[in-house]
């Protein structure tokens, strides 16, 4: 599904790519890295790990592309899951004290949707998501923060708050859907 | 509410907030229900967003490592099924492929070679895409369970050869029959079918056609015999009665 302000990309790079075509994979990685590196600097707010995880994923895209299927996502939709899920898995395996930590001073912070990006791209889907976040409900949007670039598990997250478990899995629920209808994200 | 409610639990795992065991259970879950496959995409492209809206490029270092790696692994094994027998590099249309007596060593490796490549695949990737590759796993196995049944005939061969648009096909062939599998195929397109060609004396007699069931498929044919070789093309729905396309593979028993 195409995102409004992402980087072009012709629809058969990920055959061409599938089939060894390196150009297509520069094509690719100029188009995808922006997002896989952000998403990853976002999780584990480090630079050589966000670098590590980056290259992880890429390498893999290479490996796996003649397995995507374009009916599950787009090709960077299918790249930022690979990033996240691996930055999740770091921070949950190496850093979990350091993410508590900052889990607890995120709380206390607004989130500054407005330094984030430093790609255009990325300012404008930015723009897009801060306009969409402020339709949630002060607590979905802790919820969901907390959860995405914290790294935290939505026990963790309920631990963190003082809340009920179902509730947290609500509030996760219910914000991810009011952002994807905002977002106008269609399957 | 149950704890390991899958439907529950979907939004949070696919913002990656749910335990081990617990995206296990979701992801089984989506494996038997394309329902919430699909509401699982939905959330997955949504938290996608939510990294995207943190685009930064990556040092420009990286990109050079990152192109200098994948240029060293070529095609890699999480790409391509490798073949079941000896690499046979039968790119070449008329490259004879390898082929050995079945053993029981043989046997295994086919459908060891058959299933794990297609789930090492599966647990590589995210997990939508595993939902998928699950799905062919299975099918993969099934045809495997044939090719190893059809292998304890008597005189059976195997032969084996990798396709040149991707994947690799399997025939078992006995004195009377044969049995051509294909797993990690690439869609022949849109009124497009596979076609099996059995050849004889040199012109190939066409047999019949089929789509995909996951990325592979599965063709029987009793026009074969003793000595024939095989041969896939890539046909217009329907099939045809002389091949309109060059060979993806072709198949030539030990003389």
């Amino acid at each position: 599904m195409p995102v409004p302000g992402t980087h072009p990309l012709a629809d058969d790079t990920l055959d061409r790519v599938a089939a060894g075509d390196q150009d297509a994979f520069a094509a690719l990685y100029d188009a995808v890295s922006p997002a896989v590196h952000g998403t990853a600097l976002a999780v584990l707010r480090d630079p050589d790990h966000a670098a590590e995880v980056t290259q992880e994923v890429m390498v893999e895209i290479w490996r796996t592309a003649s397995r995507y299927d374009r009916r599950l996502g787009s090709p960077r939709t299918w790249a930022t899951t690979m990033a996240h899920r691996r930055a999740v898995d770091r921070v949950r395996s190496v850093q979990a004290q350091r993410t508590r930590d900052q889990a607890a001073l995120d709380r206390d912070r607004p989130v500054d949707y407005d330094h984030v990006a430093e790609q255009v791209e990325g300012r404008l889907e930015a723009e897009r998501l801060r306009h969409c976040m402020d339709g949630l409900t002060d607590t979905q949007r802790e919820s969901v923060t907390l959860a995405y670039y914290g790294g935290l598990s939505y026990r963790e997250v309920a631990e963190d708050l003082d809340a009920a478990l179902p509730t947290i899995k609500s509030r996760i629920r219910d914000g991810l859907i009011r952002l994807r209808d905002c977002l106008g994200v269609t399957r | 509410m149950s704890p390991h409610d899958p439907h529950d639990l979907l939004a949070a795992w696919a913002i990656d907030a749910v335990d081990p065991d617990e995206r296990a259970a979701v992801e089984r879950a989506m494996a038997e229900d394309p329902a919430l496959a699909d509401e699982a995409a939905g959330f997955l492209a949504t938290a996608a967003v939510l990294g995207a809206a943190r685009s930064v490029a990556p040092p420009p270092s990286l990109r050079d490592r990152v192109l200098a790696e994948i240029d060293t692994l070529g095609r890699g094994p999480g790409d391509v099924i490798p073949p079941a027998g000896r690499s046979s590099g039968s790119r070449r249309p008329s490259g004879r492929t390898d082929a050995r007596r079945p053993g029981g060593r043989t046997f295994r490796r086919v459908r060891t070679v058959l299933v794990a490549a297609v789930l090492a695949v599966a647990i590589a990737l995210p997990s939508v895409t595993a939902w998928q590759q699950h799905q062919r796993a299975v099918q993969a196995e099934a045809r495997a369970d044939r090719i190893t049944a059809l292998l304890a005939s008597p005189g059976a061969e195997l032969l084996s050869g990798d396709l040149t648009s991707g994947g690799t096909a399997t025939a078992v062939v006995t004195d009377d029959a044969a049995l051509v599998s294909a797993e990690g195929v690439a869609d022949p397109g849109d009124g497009k079918v596979y076609q099996l060609w059995v050849m004889r004396d040199g012109v190939p007699v066409p047999d019949a056609t089929t789509g995909l069931t996951g990325d592979g498929f599965q063709i029987d044919t009793t026009a074969y015999r003793a000595g024939d070789g095989l041969a896939l093309t890539v046909e217009p729905a329907g099939g045809s009665d002389a091949p309109t396309t060059d060979p993806v593979v072709v198949l030539l028993p030990t003389a």
